[in-house]
């Protein structure tokens, strides 16, 4: 034996087997193998493993050439998009901070601006529960019972009394089914043989027979109380009739005064839902597809006829062949009759099961269409990636297949999730080693209301309501000890179905225990008041029966009124406020109108002209152009006139910002002889006071200015070396001193005051991934982690941050605790979750930081719009408008006033994009609202953002704009003699309120309600020299006569006019304020008193 | 990679983004492959894996040779896609037993869908025995085994330390050694 020891040589072994010994090791190794014949087979063993498993894993994936070419296409297509979207990022980024000169400047134009009323639309969200002890209720239920021993017909009230069997005969009497005037019972019975269907009256009496062939006749089966045999005016009945092959059955109509006996249609298997149109001239069934040549399975299709028997049209035929009926397989007539709604999926069906396939299979989804029986037109009305379970006037839940969750999509496009098994006790089941799942049921009235059952491994089961829209959940009934589970954790027997009464009132159910079927028949509406309450019970026999019941039908003015589907619109917005929209395409700059209308070629150049910003008084843009032979800076005017050109270097100029008062401007310059080298530069917006900040090889991410615009915070890239620490934040003065830096990728910042910002960013990497939220000082100390999480930063709000984490999204307090604020799952419509390194969702932050605009993108084929708010109390989706491709959403941009955002959305195949306006405030009410495309031009756009200088609107009321900013607005008790309260307006990205006073169209009266510190709006000491200080209360009141003017011939720089304004500015308690009074005409004037007098009347 | 040619691919640089994809495109698949063990998935995961690494460009900081973040990303996509098949697998689970107990017409109660296995009968116990291995131990015996890949760019790939995937390593090795030994093979 030689040095090492056997221990040694085991390890040495394995080390070899990674490649992790030395030379002097193996050497050492060798020798003790020779001599040691244990470690030898030992080592030998692991060796023919190693062969073994290089040879099965070699001989498994070697033949496979490669991806497919698909992939390089689809690569070089999408990541246009990542490119966009980085450009559209950087390009926010700039956009941030307050506009001190604009409230002046807003003072200026609004003296013309227009009063506009802005029209309030109503909330069509209603609930239908029905009321409690609306009717005295004298209602029968007719229903199947075995309780003397065969199938008789029954009868008797909701409360249990007046139980009568109506049929008493030997034979089998079953499937009763009430007339629509409730006076006649329709059943089957084979009193005479075959069965055949018979009428009677409501106590049995006046019995006719309908039809005597011999041949089986059934009406259709009562399962989901959507299905009926009568026609709407009650003179036909439909039924089915065996056929002499095994398996067909034919429809047919009969009056019901046994004349005019129709065949109808002949089909193999049963017929299910079959139902009359509202207008008795249509009949709808499902029916397995004549294509279907697999005489073992059943492919659902809906197929309508004539009630004469003429037109019968396969609805399937209509969809795309993908599109097979969804499970639950119904539809749902339209209250006219002349339209159907209907679930689809492309989930296998056609090998008679439900097949999911093997892994790996395409990914499945479910829609929803509203089919046109006249046009013959389908409308896709949404699709998910989830089963859904129903579908009611634009509202809709959905139901992953095992799971007890719901979610349901309310017409306005919330989202709720109900876990009706939440509450079950948890048992653990020894046979299976784990704990036992409850599961649920549920059927859904045709009123759109549903109730579910939900069951509890321990054998508990309790009934909930729930209104169509999902924004209810109402305990009804708990039974215990009702439904219990086998060995396996499974359930014996749950109730497939609960027969609603057509109001809504009432809901029938069978309950199969003990051997014993029986009926429990529960009162909702008293239910809802008192759940303790407990259902008449009523025996159907021995053995599990499945016989449904039928509710006598009440008058039509007792059934719950319903609010009309809201008709989808796509009527320009009143966007006439909006002021101009630019975009860069093919070179060039374009400004329009937000409706689309005057198209203007703004640059008109040979050259690049491109990276259109505006000022932040929207009165000059930015842009870089190449016209004088390489990159540089240029403004102009929103028309393009009165081009200035900033730079005039010989290398690069651009990757510019402009400060937050427009006053300067920072910018990428690569202006010496080594092109590698680049140097950050800031300049006056007049070109004018260029100064060096930095320079070195690498880039600059520029990341923000600070709110007063005296800081600047960007993101250093060195791309020579490969020191991995070599990204940097950086933060400094716009005159280059007070430099600080700190280690750290850094995507996004959000400046908290003048001293301190917020900036996330990925870890770099690490498995799992993780990303990192700090807050850095700008003075220099050491930053401090506020977060690492292993979701990816999507969003930083204004006080919140949000987490994407492949499936949910969760809202955080930037200062608070890890709990978050809120959970939601995002991604209800994907199959497929995010993928960490994705970004599957996009945030694009209202103007004032308080919400966004989101699109969802399932990787396997859609992007879904919605809205949410910073602390996900609010998460909808904006609008049903769904793109079909992942990669079609390029960016978006807010308007200013936070109502409308435009989206530039590509087209399928990736070569162009279009603009799309979002009336964001319409699509809140209503979902259905469309994205109006504003663009039609073949040519890709980019970069398209509103001009920011729009006057403010002052359309709202007190209320309106307290619920607006979420703070109290002081209302002053005095103003002077003939002034009048004209409008509130909400200026968000400063989160101001004005509240506008008027006098006989002779003079104007603003008073302005900020939250934070007074800006800074007599910095110049020309001006200060006039400020007079004036207590208010205790605060220092700075009293004022002139005001900052605009010339037109120069629409950058302000100019003091000591004519044109008398204001008062004061801070209290947090917020800032300022009146400022502006005359047409000299007279009356208003003096310094009653300005003082307003304010100390606000305290 | 040089730097010039990364930063033309953040610039959206088609060429460029083309010549990534080609030269790596192989590698990457593969890779996928031999973790998905399916021709379609590994296509699309490839797929995933460039648009992720476009994306994350910015994040690359080159402590690492773009191959191997490269190969990081792409494992952290299989990873999740395997997650997810996971789950739906138990979904098609809970769904056989949902529609074995539906209750309906005798002609409207589905079948049961059929189960297809195709067995690649190569080594078939072996194979066996590496699907019995969860992930966090198969991934490494499949890198090292199969991509021939050293133990130190594993654990850059997979971010845990070198001797983490040695002891991961070991434990495969060994469980599978004790499988196939079970199995009589």
């Amino acid at each position: 034996m030689n040095g090492i020891t056997h221990k040694q040589a085991q390890r040495y072994i394995r080390a070899d087997l990674d490649g992790l010994l030395t030379a002097a090791q193996r050497l050492d190794l060798e020798t003790h193998l020779r001599d040691c014949e244990a470690c030898r087979l030992n080592s030998e063993s692991l060796s023919t493993l190693t062969v073994r498993l290089q040879t099965e894993f070699h001989s498994r994936w070697d033949r496979q050439d490669g991806p497919s070419k698909q992939v390089m296409a689809n690569v070089q297509s999408q990541s246009r998009r990542i490119h966009m979207q980085k450009r559209i990022d950087f390009a926010f980024n700039i956009l941030g901070g307050a506009v001190t000169l604009l409230v002046l400047f807003f003072v200026i134009t609004s003296v013309i601006s227009q009063f506009q009323k802005k029209a309030t639309v109503s909330n069509g969200t209603q609930t239908n529960v029905p009321a409690s002890g609306t009717k005295s209720d004298d209602r029968l239920i007719v229903f199947t019972s075995e309780q003397d021993g065969n199938p008789e017909i029954y009868t008797m009230h909701a409360d249990g009394s007046g139980l009568t069997n109506i049929t008493n005969n030997p034979a089998h009497d079953l499937n009763p089914y009430w007339s629509p005037d409730g006076n006649r019972i329709a059943f089957e019975s084979d009193r005479n043989g075959f069965m055949q269907i018979f009428l009677m009256n409501a106590d049995g009496s006046n019995i006719a027979q309908l039809t005597s062939d011999e041949a089986d006749h059934l009406l259709p089966l009562n399962s989901d109380a959507q299905s009926n045999p009568w026609s709407p005016h009650g003179d036909t009945l439909v039924f089915l009739q065996h056929g002499q092959a095994k398996e067909t059955w034919t429809l047919h109509s009969i009056k019901v005064n046994g004349e005019d006996n129709t065949s109808l249609v002949t089909g193999r298997f049963s017929f299910n839902d079959i139902s009359w149109s509202a207008n008795g001239k249509l009949i709808g069934f499902v029916l397995d597809d004549p294509r279907n040549t697999d005489s073992n399975s059943f492919v659902p299709n809906v197929h309508v006829i004539h009630a004469d028997g003429s037109n019968l049209l396969n609805v399937q035929e209509l969809l795309p062949a993908s599109d097979a009926l969804g499970s639950p397989y119904n539809f749902r007539w339209s209250r006219d009759g002349q339209s159907l709604s209907l679930i689809a999926s492309n989930v296998p069906i056609s090998q008679g099961g439900y097949s999911f396939g093997s892994e790996g299979t395409p990914t499945f989804y479910w829609k929803v269409y509203h089919v046109d029986l006249e046009s013959k037109a389908t409308t896709l009305l949404t699709a998910t990636r989830t089963p859904i379970g129903g579908w009611w006037q634009g509202s809709y839940f959905i139901q992953n297949f095992g799971e007890p969750t719901f979610t349901w999509v309310s017409s306005a496009g919330e989202i709720t999730t109900f876990n009706p098994t939440k509450d079950c006790e948890r048992i653990y089941n020894e046979n299976t080693g784990g704990y036992a799942d409850g599961t649920s049921s549920y059927t859904q009235s045709s009123n759109g209301n549903m109730v579910i059952g939900a069951y509890c491994p321990n054998g508990d089961m309790t009934l909930f309501l729930v209104n169509s829209q999902g924004t209810e959940f109402i305990p009804l009934l708990n039974l215990p000890d009702i439904a219990p589970s086998n060995a396996d954790g499974s359930f014996s027997w749950i109730p497939a179905n609960f027969a609603w009464s057509q109001d809504d009132h009432f809901i029938a159910f069978n309950i199969f225990l003990n051997n014993k079927t029986e009926m429990y028949v529960l009162d909702v509406a008293e239910s809802i008041q008192n759940p303790s309450l407990q259902p008449v019970q009523i025996s159907i026999g021995n053995g599990e029966l499945y016989y449904p019941p039928s509710w006598q039908p009440i008058a039509e003015e007792d059934i719950a009124e319903l609010a009309p589907t809201p008709e989808p619109e796509n009527t320009p917005a009143s966007t006439a406020s909006e002021g101009l929209i630019v975009f860069a395409a093919e070179q060039e700059i374009y400004t329009m109108h937000v409706d689309g209308s005057d198209l203007t070629n703004i640059t008109n150049d040979p050259a690049y002209d491109g990276n259109p910003t505006w000022s932040p008084n929207g009165q000059r843009l930015a842009f870089g152009s190449d016209r004088n032979g390489n990159f540089d800076i240029f403004t102009m005017n929103p028309d393009g006139s009165n081009v200035v050109q900033l730079t005039d270097n010989p290398g690069y100029d651009g990757n510019f910002a402009w400060s937050p008062n427009g006053h300067k401007i920072v910018y990428q310059s690569s202006s010496g002889d080594d092109p590698n080298v680049s140097q950050l530069m800031v300049m006056d917006a007049g070109a004018g006071n260029k100064i060096l900040l930095t320079e070195s090889t690498g880039s600059y991410i520029f990341l923000g200015w600070s709110p007063n615009g005296q800081k600047i915070v960007y993101l250093k890239q060195n791309l020579e070396t490969n020191d991995p620490h070599d990204t940097e934040i950086h933060v400094m003065d716009i005159d280059g001193t007070n430099h600080y830096q700190w280690l750290a990728i850094i995507d996004e910042i959000k400046w908290m005051d003048d001293e301190h910002f917020v900036g996330h960013g990925w870890s770099g990497i690490s498995e799992p991934p993780s990303w990192r939220l700090y807050k850095f000082d700008a003075n220099g100390s050491d930053p401090t982690e506020l977060t690492t999480t292993p979701g990816r930063i999507v969003a930083l709000f204004r006080q919140t941050y949000l987490v994407e984490d492949l499936r949910t999204f969760a809202w955080y307090s930037i200062e608070g605790n890890t709990t978050p604020l809120k959970s939601q799952d995002f991604n209800i419509h994907c199959e497929k979750p995010g993928d960490r390194f994705m970004q599957d969702t996009n945030h694009v932050l209202s103007p004032d930081e308080t919400r966004a605009f989101v699109t969802v993108h399932c990787s396997e084929g859609t992007t879904w719009f919605y809205f949410e708010d910073s602390t996900g109390a609010e998460f909808k989706q904006l609008s049903d408008f769904i793109l079909s491709d992942p990669y079609q959403f390029i960016e978006a941009n807010w308007s200013r006033d936070g109502k409308y955002v435009i989206a530039s959305i590509a087209s399928r195949n990736g070569g162009t994009t279009d603009l799309y306006l979002f009336d964001v405030q319409k699509m809140l009410n209503d979902r259905t609202a469309q994205p109006i495309q504003v663009t039609k031009t073949g040519v890709w756009k980019y970069g398209a953002t509103f001009q920011p200088n729009q006057p403010l609107s002052f359309s709202l009321s007190m209320t309106e704009a307290e619920s607006l900013t979420g703070f109290d607005i002081l209302e002053p008790s005095f103003v002077p003699e003939g002034f009048k309260l004209a409008g509130v307006a909400y200026y968000p990205p400063t989160q101001e309120v004005v509240m506008r006073y008027t006098l006989r169209e002779k003079g104007i009266l603003d008073i302005y309600q900020q939250p934070g510190e007074l800006p800074e709006l007599h910095q110049d000491p020309a001006v200060s020299q006039y400020i007079q200080h004036v207590p208010i209360g205790d605060a220092d009141g700075e009293y004022l006569e002139g005001s900052w003017e605009f010339d037109t011939s120069d629409t950058t720089t302000p100019r003091w006019n000591p004519n044109g304004a008398i204001s008062l500015s004061w801070q209290n308690d947090g917020f800032a304020f300022h009146i400022i009074y502006i005359g047409v005409e000299t007279t009356p004037p208003i003096s310094a008193d009653a300005l003082i007098s307003i304010a100390e009347s606000m305290k | 990679m040089d730097s010039q040619w990364l930063a033309q691919c953040r610039e959206g640089d088609s060429l460029a983004i083309e010549r990534l994809v080609q030269t790596h495109q192989a590698d990457v698949y593969r890779l996928a492959l031999s973790i998905l063990d399916d021709a379609d998935d590994a296509d699309d995961a490839t797929q995933e894996v460039f648009l992720s690494a476009l994306r994350a460009l910015e994040s690359f900081r080159g402590d690492a040779s773009f191959r191997t973040w490269l190969f990081s990303i792409a494992v952290n996509v299989c990873r999740n896609r395997l997650t997810r098949h996971k789950s739906r697998g138990r979904v098609q689970q809970i769904l056989q037993n949902l529609f074995a107990q539906e209750q309906a017409y005798p002609e409207r109660r589905r079948r049961d869908p059929e189960k297809e296995a195709v067995q690649n009968e190569t080594d078939a116990a072996l194979w066996q025995a590496i699907l019995v291995l969860d992930d966090k131990h198969r991934i490494p015996v499949i890198l090292r085994y199969y991509h021939d890949l050293p133990v130190a760019d594993i654990a850059n790939m997979l971010g845990i330390p070198s001797g983490t995937v040695h002891s991961r390593l070991n434990h495969a090795r060994e469980q599978l050694r004790a499988l196939l030994k079970e199995d009589g093979r």
